[in-house]
């Protein structure tokens, strides 16, 4: 009986570690992931479903580009060729969707509603096109990047930190920080805000507001791309993974209220809700961790119910600590 | 006196909607100049078309003896023109010193960014003690400085105002046109002015037109408009 309490005590701790490791990893590709959504919206206001195909596309490329280079090249030449293929690809991607649907429609004076459903059919058409290009040219139903994901330490044999733990949580910080100080600090940012705020007034003050929207564009699909290849570190892709984590990213971007470090926050909850929630009720109620969704979303459901200023106000509270 | 400003049978509005029909204005250097009319007869459509910001149709705009008629709104910034929409004219999402900021967009280097930023709190000290405020959080009359003072960043050789003091309390309205002409005598720039206070606008500029139906129907010293009794009717009996 007593040894039984121990080995269930230790099964608890090391379970509610590693939950909360995994947590913070998908949690943090969330909010990452979060973060090219909320700069897309924050300047064109549009809730861009395709959002979840230039991940999609990132991750394929890095998976292309790393194939490419296997057997000559060492793992960091891997890493940071499938992290730059990655990037650019899911820049070009999200840049072309804007440039041949969103700007010809918005020129149209399209409403965020009319580009939300356009953004779906984008998405529809870059996810079949990749799925009929994977079918045509017999491609493995999965595909992940040949990039090791090191262990870099482990707890109690049972639970470990890897490369991917440290490379998500690093890379979803750093963007985070560094699209708030762009959005505050710099006059490129603070253009991007104006457009969004005014953009005829934006004209009349001289900013160039196609050049900024080109580069909104193209940041947010970079960051999408990051954190496609980010993901697929450790999770193998298929053509409709973007659109399996879409509800997660919005879910994390909503939760934030668009604001960049909401995101990061709410991503990270999510993730970690999901993760700790789901082994708990799985350890002691044996409900199955395939439910682990639905919490995640009331999770959200109910921060919007409760405190829906909440993860805003923290934003709010940096800038009027700067002013 | 050579001139700043011409448009030469100026046609334009939005869509396919002709509202300016064949439009000639000038303003010389150093002018004020009013552009006067009753409600709804193109004087916003006017300034918006020399800007670019409506559609031009047909005609020509010269600014300092270049032709700008195509010339986006950015561009014309670029080269030297200022403009206060009546509406929308701040960024109200932005804070006073960052829609200061955006104003002098085009300045290059952070020390004349600042120059201007404090020749502007000189003009409007208010906006000094709000510059950390949202601008969509301001009073009416503060929003009117906040977007008078964004287009003085870049110290524009000709500046196009639309009604800078339309919903102010009279006492407001007419502080702000004193102080426009303060700016005007400090910093020599040229202005087109909407005004609604047309009595006030026409006795403070040196010539005024007046439209109607989007085409020119009179002209003239700021005195002589006010002289017509014809035109007084008009429109100054109402508004003066």
């Amino acid at each position: 009986m007593e040894v039984g309490c121990m080995v269930s005590g230790s099964i608890l701790l090391y379970g509610t570690v590693g939950s909360t490791l995994n947590g913070l990893l998908t949690g943090s590709l969330y909010g990452l992931m979060a973060l090219g959504l909320t700069l897309i919206f924050r300047v064109t206001r549009i809730a861009n479903f395709a959002y979840a195909e230039y991940i999609t596309y990132a991750g394929y490329a890095a998976f292309a580009a790393t194939a490419a280079l296997a057997g000559g090249a060492g793992g960091a030449v891997l890493f940071a060729a499938g992290l730059l293929a990655a990037a650019l690809v899911g820049a070009v991607a999200s840049l072309l969707s804007d440039e041949l649907a969103f700007k010809p429609l918005w020129h149209r004076g399209a409403d965020p509603l009319t580009l939300l459903v356009a953004s779906m059919g984008v998405a529809f058409v870059m996810r079949y096109s990749l799925l009929g290009l994977a079918v045509s040219a017999n491609w493995p139903l999965q595909v992940q990047p040949m990039v090791g994901n090191p262990v870099l330490a482990t707890i109690g044999g049972l639970s470990y930190i890897s490369g991917a733990h440290v490379a998500a949580i690093t890379a979803a910080v750093a963007t985070a920080a560094a699209m708030h100080l762009l959005f505050t600090r710099t006059k490129t940012g603070k253009a991007m805000r104006a457009t969004a705020s005014n953009p005829v007034l934006a004209r009349i003050s001289g900013i160039d507001i196609y050049y900024i929207r080109r580069l909104t564009w193209l940041l947010a699909g970079a960051i999408g791309g990051l954190a496609g290849f980010l993901y697929s570190y450790y999770n193998p892709l298929n053509p409709e993974t973007g659109w399996q984590v879409l509800l997660w990213i919005f879910a994390a971007a909503i939760m934030g209220g668009f604001t960049f470090y909401g995101a990061l926050v709410s991503g990270i909850i999510l993730g970690l809700a999901e993760s700790l929630a789901s082994f708990y009720l799985n350890t002691f109620f044996g409900i199955d961790t395939a439910y682990s969704p639905v919490i995640a979303l009331i999770a959200l459901v109910l921060v919007l119910l409760f405190r829906p200023e909440g993860v805003i106000r923290l934003e709010a509270h940096m800038l009027r600590r700067r002013a | 006196m050579a001139r700043i400003l011409e448009t030469r049978d100026l046609y334009g509005g939005y869509g396919k909607m002709v509202i300016i029909n064949g439009v000639s204005i000038h303003v010389d250097r150093g002018e004020v100049v009013a552009l006067v009319g009753p409600n709804g007869s193109g004087k916003s459509t006017l300034l918006k078309t020399i800007y670019g910001v409506a559609k031009v149709f047909r005609g020509s705009v010269v600014f300092d003896s270049k032709d700008v008629t195509h010339v986006p709104p950015e561009g014309k910034t670029a080269l030297g023109m200022g403009f206060v929409p009546q509406t929308e004219n701040v960024f109200p999402d932005l804070t006073v010193e960052e829609n200061l900021e955006m104003g002098g967009y085009l300045l290059r280097d952070e020390e004349k960014l600042r120059e201007a930023m404090e020749l502007v709190y000189a003009i409007f000290p208010q906006l000094r003690d709000l510059r950390h405020v949202l601008a969509g959080a301001l009073s009416g009359g503060q929003r009117k400085m906040v977007a008078v003072g964004r287009a003085l960043m870049t110290m524009p050789k000709l500046l196009l105002m639309d009604e800078p003091t339309a919903g102010l309390a009279p006492k407001t309205a007419l502080e702000l046109l004193d102080k426009l002409m303060d700016i005007k005598r400090e910093t020599n720039a040229s202005i087109l002015i909407v005004e609604q206070h047309a009595r006030r606008a026409l006795e403070i500029s040196d010539r005024g037109y007046v439209l109607v139906s989007g085409r020119i129907a009179a002209e003239g010293s700021g005195r002589e408009i006010l002289a017509r009794p014809d035109l007084q009717e008009l429109f100054l009996g109402k508004h003066g």
